[in-house]
């Protein structure tokens, strides 16, 4: 029989061991210092009808980051106009900005490898004030230290105002050109077809990837046509019948029944055509899968002399 | 009748004194009976096998050197005769050569051939392309890199091109020349821009290209992710075992993203739903080849 009290302190032992490394991290977590979003303005005092340039920087306050997720809240009278990603720190989009909504902006990605970053660059929002009066962009969101934990960290909450003033005609205020137009289409774009049983139902399915150091990628569009066209041509062509696709997109036709092409396009309209061709092998065979081989070729060939010697000595007996 | 049973059971014993003597080979080789061999072309005298000093240190061990290696040349010095001594095995650097293909397209020809294999001393650093409109050339060659394809482009369409792709060594000089291809660039088959009311005649418009679609032809499998990873898998992240945990590990993530029911390696998190928390693990564990 087991003492009541002695009962609960052994509970209380085994469940405090169980849960000691994720009580460590909390502690840990807490007295970290959060990540936290900085702004940059430009031009700080904004005319009504004339866009202005916010922006978005990461500091992580010393510690590794590798993912991050953000929230963004437009208020006052404002208009979302365009976005910029393409020379942010965010190796890999899982979730890109849009301006589908004029209010509220969300995005989020993963940094590979970590990086420790005071001012690390994530994006430019451009507003357009509606009215005059001030306008405030806050952020909430979290952030992932950069180990295999998967524990998220949140975000130091932080925000910035903008103060929009009525138009002048005759005192302009600069425009908010913070980056110069883009005139590069995308480059480093990889497309390969793959295939794999859980995935869309056993269909070939293309994996891409393309960069952009300026506006950022916008869009994928992927063509299967029975004849072969020139990637020139095909970048600013509106006759055919492109697909917008996300990534990995699955294709319509059997291997070998159509040519496929992949258009990327960038936000600022620039765009590159790519056929996507032979795959490249990915995987060549390991000199240890190679040693394997031989090495189960030796064994298997040893098992078999001494099945017959077994059998030999048996028939002689 | 004890013999004839024994029949198919004999032919277990070459096997068995293969496995042995591969054995022996590996784990017991120190010095090797010299031989002596010819043939009308050459003679081998007193080849050896030399044990030197063997050399270890925590990082590796030597346990056999081969002396007196002797590059060789498969030009005699007299025709038809052994006209050259020269002490040493001889070997010799080989390399294959490259297998192009060609498809013309508008004003361009795209080119693609055969990585080369070098062997016992060729390295192959880069390959070049000639191009010529006449068979046979001669050739105007342009490097390209260490790459199997290139296009060649600024072409007038309707002429017929030639080609021919050259490997060249460390130092740049041409070690194998591919067998010759050719292409004639054609026009776009994209439709030509409807004319507008009250026109001229009308220009010829060039007729659309119908090839047999040859892209794509394989597709990369990826292995199934109900199934252990198997050996080569680089970490648990690396979802399609290609040995890098890369921007294809995060597209075959992103297709769960947010799904139930997802495979349980997808799932780094292991928490049933493959949110940003997977992703993080994927980019903590991330390794990717460099693609250019």
């Amino acid at each position: 029989m087991i003492p009541t009290r002695t009962f609960i302190v052994a509970a209380l032992l085994l469940v405090t061991t169980a849960l000691s490394p994720r009580l460590l991290f909390a502690v840990e977590t807490t007295t970290a210092q959060a990540a936290e979003i900085t702004f940059s303005v430009t031009p700080e005092k904004a005319e009504v009808g004339k866009e202005v340039a916010v922006q978005f920087f990461l500091n992580t306050k010393q510690q590794s980051v590798n993912a991050l997720s953000v929230e963004v809240t437009l208020s006052g009278g404002a208009t979302l106009s365009r976005i910029r990603d393409g020379d942010s720190i965010i190796g890999a989009w899982l979730q890109k900005a849009t301006t589908a909504d004029p209010t509220h902006v969300s995005f989020s990605g993963i940094i590979p490898g970590g990086m420790v970053t005071a001012k690390g660059k994530i994006l430019t929002l451009y507003i357009i004030p509606r009215e005059s009066g001030a306008l405030k962009l806050s952020v909430t969101g979290s952030t992932f230290p950069n180990d295999a934990l998967a524990i998220a960290t949140p975000l130091q909450s932080n925000s910035v105002s903008v103060q929009a003033v009525p138009a002048s005609p005759k005192t302009s205020l600069p425009l908010a050109v913070v980056e110069t137009g883009d005139t590069m289409p995308p480059q480093e774009i990889t497309a390969h077809i793959y295939q794999n049983q859980e995935m869309f139902g056993g269909k070939l399915f293309v994996i891409m990837h393309a960069k952009d150091n300026e506006s950022g990628v916008a869009t994928f569009e992927l063509l299967e046509i029975a004849e072969r066209h020139s990637v020139t041509e095909l970048s600013s062509d509106e006759r055919l019948d492109w697909r917008v696709v996300d990534n990995p997109a699955p294709l319509s036709g059997a291997v070998g029944a159509n040519f496929v092409y992949l258009r990327v396009t960038d936000r600022d309209g620039n765009a590159t055509v790519i056929e996507v061709g032979h795959p490249i092998q990915l995987s060549p065979e390991s000199t240890e899968q190679i040693y394997n081989k031989w090495f189960i070729s030796v064994i298997l060939m040893i098992v078999a002399g001494l099945l017959f010697l077994w059998l030999y000595r048996r028939s002689r007996t | 009748m004890q013999q004839g049973i024994w029949k198919p059971r004999l032919f277990f014993l070459p096997i068995f004194s293969a496995g042995v003597f591969f054995c022996f080979g590996i784990f017991f080789a120190a010095t090797a009976q010299a031989t002596e061999y010819s043939s009308a072309s050459y003679v081998v005298k007193d080849p050896v096998l030399a044990p030197a000093g063997y050399a270890t240190s925590a990082g590796y061990a030597m346990t056999m050197t081969v002396g007196q290696i002797a590059i060789g040349t498969s030009t005699p010095t007299v025709a038809g005769t052994v006209g050259e001594t020269r002490s040493g095995f001889e070997y010799f650097p080989f390399v294959n050569r490259p297998t192009p293909s060609a498809t013309a397209g508008a004003a361009q020809v795209s080119l693609s051939w055969t990585a080369l294999t070098g062997v016992l001393g060729w390295t192959v650093s880069g390959y070049s392309v000639g191009q010529s409109t006449v068979s046979g050339g001669p050739y105007t060659f342009s490097a390209v890199g260490n790459v199997t394809s290139s296009v060649a482009t600024g072409l007038a369409n309707g002429t017929m091109y030639y080609f021919v792709i050259a490997a060249k060594d460390f130092f740049g000089n041409f070690i194998a020349t591919s067998t010759e291809v050719s292409g004639t660039p054609v026009a776009s088959a994209i439709p030509a821009p409807t004319p507008s009311t009250g026109g001229g005649g009308g220009g010829i418009v060039a007729p659309p290209v119908y090839e047999t679609p040859t892209l794509p032809s394989i597709p990369i499998t990826i292995p199934p992710f109900t199934l252990p990873p198997p050996g080569i898998c680089r970490t648990v992240a690396d979802l399609n075992c290609d040995g890098y945990v890369d921007i294809v590990d995060f597209s075959i993530m992103y297709y769960w993203y947010e799904k139930v029911e997802v495979p349980a390696r997808v799932d780094l998190a292991a928490d049933g739903v493959i949110n940003l928390a997977d992703f993080s693990v994927m980019a903590f564990y991330w390794y990717e080849r460099n693609y250019l």
